[in-house]
């Protein structure tokens, strides 16, 4: 069962639209929205959360329909990390608390505080004296302290240093660990999907390239040596993307259309949606 | 709704401190016998102008998208704001009932429908204060709803200023004249709240 199922969303703004677009996320799965800044990542996860008015489509979140009246208690169970966080900057921790405790039904202020001592995040420091990292985490303690079943995550690592995007994708991968538990969050940092996500989708120009576990992209995929000849002969529908230089040409390909005897590397996530994104 | 109205006042405490000093100045000016309409109005003004200040600062903060986020609907997060203004309103009744008394005492003018008069006038002026900004301010977002904010304290200000200098500006005894001014408070806070309600459910966040 899906826990995020968007069926040809379509949604049209000035200079940018979203075409027709279908995802499903997994239960129990971390998914990540990859993309250039731009991509359509965030309206994707604004679409989900029913934040704007869509021309077409349909999707479900948790088993409701987002438009539907229901919804608004379905987002007791949802934890919602934006990227630039939406607390105001005078409030500390133990007022988000009492805030909160009085917006979530399921808010648990026990597992709050745990979460900020976990964190190391003072509790009577306010937010907007708290470092970048320590922001994040006080909107993870917040998604993670009312019994969420799904979080998404907005650009949540955007900015960060290596060592606090490593805990925060620890936490997601510990939160995983519940099989009902899902994830979806959007980034641009390759590398931070390419760790935690099971499944990863390329955006692109407000297009999904590919949705794919990322097991199955590393498995399936290749970078194979040609040289410009060799490449000439190549059929076209099997390059799926591609980076020439003096040396020859590097081309992106199903392992199983590579041409006999072909020197080939396998294929980082980095490498696959940077050699898609130009194909494309 | 409950954790909204806290986090207004929790904002109001941290960010909005100088209006309640100007408020508790001007009214303590008024009640030890400031003869003017500056100190009587002003006040109310300001605390009408207060809520949308607090919407302000939730868009700057970019609460607006967040509390999208949350188990909450955008018609609750309207009514939310009207239920502090509300609060509002009834602090400045307490403060206008005790500074109009005193400066009536001191001025040897006190009775009790000029005092109940005067609240009557000022309970208006505090509704008019957020009543036409928020509509406007939850439709357009705080950029352009400062320029409506900006026009409604001019207006208000020159408009109740003009009627303070006039001889006619607090009816001695008009038990009808103060039934219509709450009538009147009730109807513009209800269309106020309904105008912003339609207009924030239709805005993109």
């Amino acid at each position: 069962m899906n826990a995020v199922t968007i069926r040809n969303l379509s949604k049209t703004y000035k200079d940018f639209r979203i075409n027709n677009l279908s995802l499903d996320l997994p239960k129990g799965t971390i998914m990540g929205l990859v993309g250039q800044n731009g991509a359509g990542k965030t309206t994707i996860l604004k679409s989900i959360l029913n934040m704007i008015t869509r021309d077409s489509g349909s999707i479900t979140v948790l088993g409701t329909d987002n438009t539907s009246s229901e919804f608004t208690s379905v987002k007791e169970d949802i934890g919602i990390v934006l990227g630039e966080m939406g607390i105001a900057g005078c409030l500390e921790g133990k007022q988000i608390d009492k805030i909160m405790k009085n917006i979530y039904k399921n808010w648990d202020s026990a597992l709050f505080m745990d979460y900020f001592t976990r964190f190391d995040i003072p509790f009577d420091k306010p937010f907007k004296d708290l470092s970048k990292g320590m922001k994040m985490k006080v909107g993870i303690a917040v998604a993670l302290s009312h019994g969420a079943k799904l979080l998404i995550l907005d650009e949540a690592t955007s900015g960060l240093d290596p060592i606090v995007r490593d805990e925060i994708l620890d936490i997601l991968m510990e939160f995983t660990r519940n099989e009902n538990h899902s994830v979806i969050l959007s980034s641009h940092i390759v590398s931070d999907l390419e760790k935690a996500c099971d499944y990863i989708a390329f955006v692109h120009k407000g297009d999904i390239l590919l949705t794919e576990e990322k097991d199955v992209l590393r498995e399936e995929y290749a970078i194979v040596f040609l040289s410009k000849e060799e490449f000439s002969l190549l059929d076209p529908c099997v390059i799926k993307g591609k980076k020439e230089s003096s040396y020859g040409v590097e081309v992106l390909m199903l392992k199983k259309d590579m041409p006999e005897d072909a020197r080939c590397t396998s294929v980082s996530i980095e490498d696959l949606f940077i050699l898609m994104a130009k194909e494309a | 709704m409950k954790g909204l109205i806290i986090k207004d006042y929790y904002m109001v405490k941290k960010y909005l401190k100088f209006y309640i000093v100007m408020i508790i100045t001007f009214s303590i000016a008024y009640a030890c016998g400031a003869d003017s309409a500056f100190f009587t109005i002003y006040p109310s003004v300001l605390s009408g102008v207060l809520v949308t200040t607090l919407l302000s600062y939730d868009e700057s903060f970019r609460f607006l998208e967040y509390s999208a986020t949350l188990p909450i609907t955008k018609k609750t997060f309207v009514v939310a704001k009207y239920a502090f203004a509300l609060i509002m309103v009834g602090v400045m009744l307490v403060i206008n009932t005790i500074s109009a008394t005193m400066n009536f005492v001191i001025s040897g003018n006190f009775s009790v429908t000029a005092v109940l008069m005067q609240v009557c006038l000022l309970v208006l002026i505090t509704v008019l204060g957020f009543a036409l900004t928020l509509p406007l301010t939850f439709r357009f977002g705080q950029e352009k709803g400062r320029i409506v904010y900006i026009m409604v304290i001019g207006l208000l200000s020159g408009v109740f200023m003009g009627i303070g200098y006039s001889d006619n500006f607090i009816p001695q005894n008009s038990w009808t004249a103060c039934a219509m001014l709450l009538a009147a408070s009730v109807l513009i806070f209800i269309i106020s709240m309904i105008l912003s309600i339609k207009f924030y459910e239709k805005r993109e966040l």
